[in-house]
């Protein structure tokens, strides 16, 4: 259930269906382990901003967008090479290499990845600002 | 609820009057919860008056805004100040014009005339009385021998009411204070059974601090006022009071100075302007130590003495009550205004306005202009201060980015914790202090109690004061 729900997520409901790379990921289960980081990552620097770092200075919308950005890179680098050590593993094991066209889909599946992590780090700051001393006005 | 009735007498006491304004807003302990200030001085454009009334009007507007009603910790302009009548000026009658007019000299018979030419000069009879006594406390004593017809004194004392209390600030090596004080207290200690209250009055608890010499003015052949006769003047005065005044008042203070510094000659008007100085601000600390004294009925003469003589005085030369009356209050009035002078403009959007509301409209408001002016008047104040003879110069005076290092002699804390330092911090501690405000309080009330509550923790923080 949970399996197909996060799978959803990553295809867009087929919109971003990637035929035999997103068949892969999904058989070797491969889409929860990147999932659990990227809401791990998404938590952390967000919880960072909001009670860590949180400072006047860093109080502006700027720095709250690079965090958004740092979030973002972070989880394109957990998925593209999350996904490229499974997938490598999995053909590893039948004697085979990545077929070369997995790359632009493994960019593109990075990009949706770190497209709902942006989604995620922005719910989230609606949850963390409240309780935050300097950045409860941020984004606004 | 006790008043404490403050006549300040002469451009010494216009500038003691000033001083303790300044001790006022910034919360200095004052056990009367009214202080009425009455400023006596014939010279009408007299410059350091004008200021002073300035001074006491943008007080009195910054403060009828504000409510202190218990919920509320701040103390910054937590003291009434009421004013007798628009001006704060005890109004004498007929000080327009020439000595010799106000005493009628033509219509005097040829002896009177003789003596009369022995106790005033010439130019004492042509002294035009707008500009006050030019030093001449002779003068002072007739021209303010009527008190008690006076409008405004008759008003002083229908306000008067058991329990209240009164204190009488005058230079003695002057004119108008010298001759006014003893005058005054005379005028009270004895009043007319036609004035309200004159029983009271009577009896009511006095203070004085009579202002020995604490600066001399440079020497100049127009002016009737000379540095040389100041201490002569003194010796006189102080014989008289030994016995016409000591007596009379419950506190005596008397205050002065070896060091001092020569000012530029002006007999009296817009152009009598002097720096603020330290003794002005000890007379202001008298006022308070009446103010909080819980035995008046008993007769004292205090002095008021330095830990450290230095030219240039700071806290830690202070003697250690005096520092622990006005050092932390002080401070945190200075970092105030620093704060609102140098970052609040630019840090609207920081989460303490939002929360509580500053925004731009708030900053052009009555209240918010009224009260930066009275801050630039509390700058101009420790400026002229520091540069004075003998200075106090507590702070660095300085605008840049070393913030707490800005208290001379106290070193502020550091921890490697700290995230934040200099106005960073103060905006941290303003954010913090923020969120557990009451909101449904009146703009005015929030500003105050924010940047109250934030200096205070800023004291303990890095002073553990």
């Amino acid at each position: 259930m949970l399996k197909n729900l996060i799978a959803n997520f990553y295809e867009l409901w087929g919109a971003t269906f990637l035929g035999e790379f997103s068949d892969q990921m999904f058989s070797n289960n491969l889409y929860m382990s990147i999932a659990m980081s990227s809401v791990i990552v998404a938590f952390v620097i967000t919880i960072l901003y909001y009670y860590v770092i949180d400072r006047p200075g860093t109080a502006k919308l700027g720095v709250w967008f690079i965090a958004l950005l740092l979030g973002a890179i972070a989880s394109v680098l957990i998925a593209f090479v999350s996904a490229n050590n499974g997938l490598t593993d999995v053909y590893a094991s039948i004697g085979a290499d990545i077929p070369p066209g997995f790359s632009s889909d493994m960019f593109l599946f990075s990009l949706v990845n770190a497209m709902w992590v942006v989604l995620l780090m922005i719910f989230l700051s609606f949850i963390f600002k409240w309780k935050s001393t300097n950045s409860s006005y941020i984004p606004f | 609820m006790s008043k404490l009735y403050v006549f300040g007498i002469g451009g010494t006491g216009a500038r003691v009057l000033k001083s303790l304004s300044f001790l006022l807003a910034a919360g200095v302990k004052c056990n009367s919860t009214s202080i009425v200030p009455i400023i006596i001085d014939p010279d009408a454009a007299n410059g350091d008056v004008n200021k002073t009334v300035e001074i006491l009007q943008r007080y009195k507007s910054v403060r009828s805004k504000l409510s202190f009603d218990g919920e509320n910790s701040n103390e910054f302009f937590k003291t009434d100040i009421a004013p007798l009548n628009s001006n704060f000026r005890l109004n004498i009658q007929d000080s327009k014009k020439k000595f010799k007019e106000f005493i009628d000299f033509q219509s005097l018979d040829k002896n009177n005339k003789a003596l009369i030419s022995l106790l005033f000069s010439r130019k004492n009879l042509d002294a035009n009385l707008e500009v006050g006594f030019k030093g001449n406390p002779n003068m002072g004593s007739v021209v303010l021998n009527q008190f008690n017809i006076s409008e405004d004194f008759s008003d002083f004392a229908s306000n008067f009411s058991q329990g209240d209390r009164i204190f009488i600030i005058s230079s003695i090596f002057g004119g108008t204070g010298a001759a006014g004080f003893p005058l005054l207290l005379k005028n009270i200690r004895s009043a007319s059974p036609n004035l309200n209250n004159h029983a009271i009055l009577q009896t009511a608890p006095i203070g004085a601090v009579s202002v020995l010499p604490y600066f001399g003015v440079k020497r100049d052949e127009n002016s009737d006022i000379e540095k040389s006769t100041f201490i002569s003047k003194t010796k006189a005065a102080l014989r008289y009071y030994e016995h016409g005044v000591n007596d009379s008042v419950n506190s005596m203070y008397y205050l002065g100075d070896k060091l001092v510094k020569d000012y530029d000659n002006h007999e009296g008007s817009v152009k009598q302007q002097n720096d603020a100085h330290f003794i002005e601000l000890a007379s202001a600390l008298a006022v308070l130590d009446f103010a909080n004294d819980t035995n008046v009925t008993v007769n004292k003469v205090r002095e008021f003495g330095v830990e450290n003589s230095n030219q240039n005085l700071t806290f830690n030369d202070l003697a250690g009550q005096t520092k622990t009356d006005i050092l932390k209050p002080l401070s945190k009035y200075y970092f105030f205004h620093l704060y609102l002078k140098n970052k609040l403009r630019q840090n609207l959007g920081a989460d303490f306005a939002k929360r509580l509301g500053f925004k731009e409209p708030f900053l052009n408001e009555d209240f918010y202009q009224k009260l930066t002016r009275f801050n630039d008047s509390f700058w101009e104040w420790l400026q002229q201060m520091s540069t004075n003879e003998r200075g106090f110069s507590p702070f660095t005076l300085s605008n840049d980015l070393d913030l707490f290092n800005s208290i001379k002699g106290l070193k502020a804390n550091k921890s490697f914790m700290d995230k934040t330092n200099n106005y960073e911090r103060v905006t941290a501690f303003l954010n913090k202090k923020a969120k557990k405000m009451n909101t449904s309080e009146k703009t005015e009330n929030r500003f105050m109690e924010v940047f109250y509550e934030t200096t205070e923790e800023l004291m303990a923080d890095k002073y553990r004061l």
